[in-house]
């Protein structure tokens, strides 16, 4: 059966490390329903995991997911996931997700595999080499405490072939350090989720893949066909998502397989592919959460504004950046220490504070904040914890100031670069860019009820603001407003969804709704954050745009390319509704693991009564209550608990799920 | 003027432009074999993904067509498309003999096997001459590091 698959290769990889057992899931049993990605992580989650295990422990798994597009022609389609218990997650280490680009995902699928599930914990150092469907575990001993680019040359080295793909740790994620990445070639990484110490405490030094087979077509001219629609109907690279396309800059590349774009987000100074006009010489690519902008003046992480609006009690400063080239410095040694560099974004902005209310010492280290060496100095202590600061901040911030004992101004200034789920802010509008009215209240509903940073669903909801002026996109003016709400309204069958302010409320939840499930479902499918779903649709020039009566792109996209990928007469609305199913297991496991609950939503609340950066808006705790309550609605979860309904679950087909809610007495009644 | 070889149409590489999205591989083994493959595809990326630098083999549509000209069963197994110009195998005539391989000036040759049941095929690059809006490969590339040449007559 599974050998007759079109899309999907047919087979999920299980290892268990303890054991050394190797075995083979059908991925037929997940699919259609579970899509691939995250959802059929989930499921493997909800039937394995099982609660009080925490991310470092023997039963906690780690899935490394494609999806069904990977390695075919669709397009920015062939990014992957990896799911797992999250060491960096706060208050609580839950299950969460970090997505990643490059090119073993195409690789794997090749090889025959959708995904690989892990679990156990291996006696020794070990990597996985997953060869044409043959997998082994091979001994890493000699890898261990090499660094997680190094890593990979070495094991190219090792097995011969320049063409094996592979993911690998550095001393950061031997080490347990709560914000190791998982890194991928030179410039990718599952970054924000803390994997790589999860893969450090498995012994798990390294996957290395090769794939000589290929992805199945059922319908080869009609899936091209729908291929080549698609990249028109995009027609812009992702970043920033302009409304008028034209030929991607030659210094960006794309992050993963078949991306006819390429993002200018972060990067990497690679100085063969030429000098970037007004910047340090970088080269633009998407890496998923986990690398940082080293860009000329991004290491200058705003914070939050409440120097004058927060009663005065906290000050932030943002301070000059070490420079772009510095900057790239320290992102490359992060990289190579396999340390996720996006997290001293934060780290610097906090000692920074620090030193400038009187703190320049912690853990009995002096805080040198304006010397470069300091910096690299910190990074190798926190990848290796050494000394009392460095193996405090490995431990991520909001663990840090608790083990640091630090005092009390600096432990509320860590709060406000962690606001929820020890986490950075990012799209709220309060602190790294603005997000005005009502972008930031979709966004707000998503930071809440998810786990981590939300930035799957945040590219596609902050989506319009990159087309609403003032926007430092040029010509952006042209843009009508009136014909970007009359889309909107059209697409979502209600008035107002892009009206400034919370009201009408049912049009802010509809659209939140809609950006979180299509946020799971892309987190399955696997397609790039900044593309898909193409609710706006590209244009050839701004004459074109500005004759067009309206902006519709078509949401419909992915179910157009899947259906003659697969061969299975997939429509959107079934996607939207695994979608759904998705999200909503997600949320049951985050019940039934980790007694998620309306209460720990509202641990966030407290961070939107700060003033959105560009427009001042904010709320107080009835408005949020109110909209939360309306979300929750709208959602089909119960309005005073926040769990998802026997009925909900039920529509969705997940009987057993809440069947096994309410034995355990976490169905709403 | 009859010694003026005429230059097929053929798929332009600018390596300056190609960033190794790997598209052209997946589209052409597509349209081709039905399979999205590397091993299938006809033009084959070759990446550093460490250090940055692209390559592409592909066949160049020369106009010495020493391929042709090498091949025993020319006309039949190896073609000549009457309206590109462009070199092409049939293989469901080719004998595997390989001597197309042999002829071939590039060094990295983009003519490549396939096995089954013991017996060898050659594939290459027919610039997709029976699809109507031509080079696969050209139409996915959003760079312009591939693009279709048309068929001319220099010198």
């Amino acid at each position: 059966m599974s050998e007759q698959m079109c899309g999907w290769a047919g087979k999920i990889l299980r290892v268990d490390l303890s054991s050394g057992e190797i075995t083979y899931d059908e991925t037929s049993r997940y699919v259609p329903d579970y899509i691939g990605g995250k959802g059929i992580a989930t499921k493997i989650a909800w039937d394995e995991l099982r609660p009080g295990v925490g991310p470092f422990d023997e039963d906690n798994l780690i899935a490394f997911m494609t999806g069904p597009f990977a390695g075919t022609a669709a397009p920015a389609s062939s990014r992957g996931v990896v799911c797992s218990c999250s060491p960096r997650a706060y208050p609580i280490e839950w299950w969460t997700s970090s997505n990643i680009g490059g090119d073993w995902t195409s690789e794997l699928k090749f090889a025959g595999v959708d995904g690989i599930v892990v679990k156990g914990i291996a006696d020794r150092p070990v990597y996985l080499w997953v060869n044409d469907g043959h997998a082994e575990l091979r001994d890493a001993s000699a890898l261990w405490g090499e660094g997680a680019v190094r890593t990979q040359e070495r094991l190219r080295e090792e097995l011969g072939d320049g063409a094996v793909q592979t993911l690998a740790i550095g001393p950061a994620g031997e080490h347990l350090v709560r914000n190791a990445m998982v890194m991928h070639q030179a410039v990718n990484a599952a970054g924000s989720a803390g994997f790589g110490a999860v893969m450090g405490s498995k012994n798990l030094k390294a996957i290395a893949i090769r794939g000589t087979g290929g992805v199945r077509v059922a319908d080869p001219k009609g899936f091209l066909n729908a291929t080549f629609y698609v990249k028109d109907l995009v027609k812009s690279g992702p970043l920033w998502p302009s409304p008028v396309g034209g030929a991607p800059a030659p210094h960006t590349m794309p992050c993963t397989a078949t991306c006819p774009f390429g993002c200018p987000n972060v990067l990497k100074r690679v100085p063969q592919l030429g000098e970037i006009p007004g910047s340090s010489n970088v080269a633009f690519r998407c890496v998923g959460s986990g690398l940082i902008l080293d860009l000329e003046g991004m290491f200058d992480y705003p914070t939050p504004l409440i120097e004058d609006k927060y009663d005065g009690r906290i000050r932030f400063r943002s301070f000059k950046s070490l420079g772009p080239v510095l900057g790239s410095q320290l992102k490359e040694t992060c990289d190579n220490l396999g340390l996720n560099a996006w997290q001293f974004l934060t780290l610097q902005a906090w000692l920074h504070f620090c030193v400038d209310n009187g703190i320049d010492e912690l853990g009995g280290e002096k805080l040198a904040v304006n010397d470069p060496d300091f910096w690299f100095e910190l990074i190798r202590k926190v990848a290796y914890r050494e000394g009392v600061l460095g193996d405090a901040l490995a431990d991520d911030l909001m663990r840090a100031v608790e083990k640091l004992d630090a005092p009390e101004i600096a432990r509320e200034a860590a709060h406000f670069q962690e606001p929820m789920w020890g986490y950075n802010d990012h799209r709220t509008g309060r602190a790294l860019e603005s997000q005005p009215s009502p972008i930031w209240v979709f966004n707000m509903l998503h930071w809440v009820t998810d786990t981590r940073d939300p930035m799957t669903y945040t590219h596609m909801s902050s989506f319009a603001h990159y087309w609403m002026p003032p926007h430092w996109l040029a010509g952006t003016e042209k843009t009508s407003q009136e014909k970007l709400k009359k889309t909107y309204r059209d697409f979502f069958g209600v008035d107002g969804v892009l009206d400034a302010g919370f009201e009408p409320l049912d049009a802010k939840v509809k659209a939140a709704k809609w950006f979180s499930d299509r946020a799971f479902l892309k987190e399955s499918l696997i397609t790039c954050d900044w593309i898909f779903p193409r609710l706006l649709r590209g244009f050839n020039s701004w004459e074109e745009l500005e004759a067009a009566p309206d902006y519709h792109g078509d949401v419909e996209a992915e179910a157009k390319m899947l259906a003659p990928l697969t061969g299975m007469d997939i429509t959107n609305a079934q996607l939207e509704q695994a979608g759904e199913r998705i999200r909503n297991l997600d949320r049951a496991l985050q019940v039934r693991n980790y007694d998620r609950s309306r209460a720990i939503d509202e641990t966030g609340e407290w961070y939107f009564e700060l003033p959105e950066k560009s427009d001042g808006t904010k709320l107080d705790k009835p408005t949020f209550d109110r909209i939360l309550e309306a979300y929750y609605q709208v959602r089909g979860w119960d309005e005073a608990s926040g769990r998802p309904t026997r009925a909900k679950l039920e529509e969705l087909g997940l009987c057993d799920v809440a069947d096994e809610l309410e034995a355990a007495g976490q169905l709403p009644k | 003027m009859d010694e003026v070889l005429e230059k097929p149409a053929s798929v332009v590489f600018r390596r300056d432009l190609c960033r190794g999205c790997n598209a052209c591989e997946y589209v052409c083994s597509t349209y081709h074999e039905g399979v999205s493959s590397p091993s299938l595809s006809r033009i084959r990326v070759s990446s550093d993904d460490i250090n940055f630098t692209w390559s592409v083999v592909r066949c160049i549509q020369c106009k010495t067509m020493d391929c042709y000209y090498a091949c025993p069963h020319k006309d039949t197994a190896l073609r000549i498309d009457s309206a590109t110009g462009a070199t092409y195998i049939d293989e469901a005539y080719c004998d595997g003999c390989g001597l197309c391989v042999e002829a071939c000036r590039l060094k990295d040759k983009p003519i490549f096997a396939r096995r089954h049941d013991g017996a060898v095929t050659y594939f290459k690059c027919d610039l997709c001459h029976e699809r109507a809006e031509g080079p696969a490969c050209a139409e996915v590339c959003n760079r312009g590091a591939l693009t279709l040449k048309e068929r001319s007559r220099d010198v």
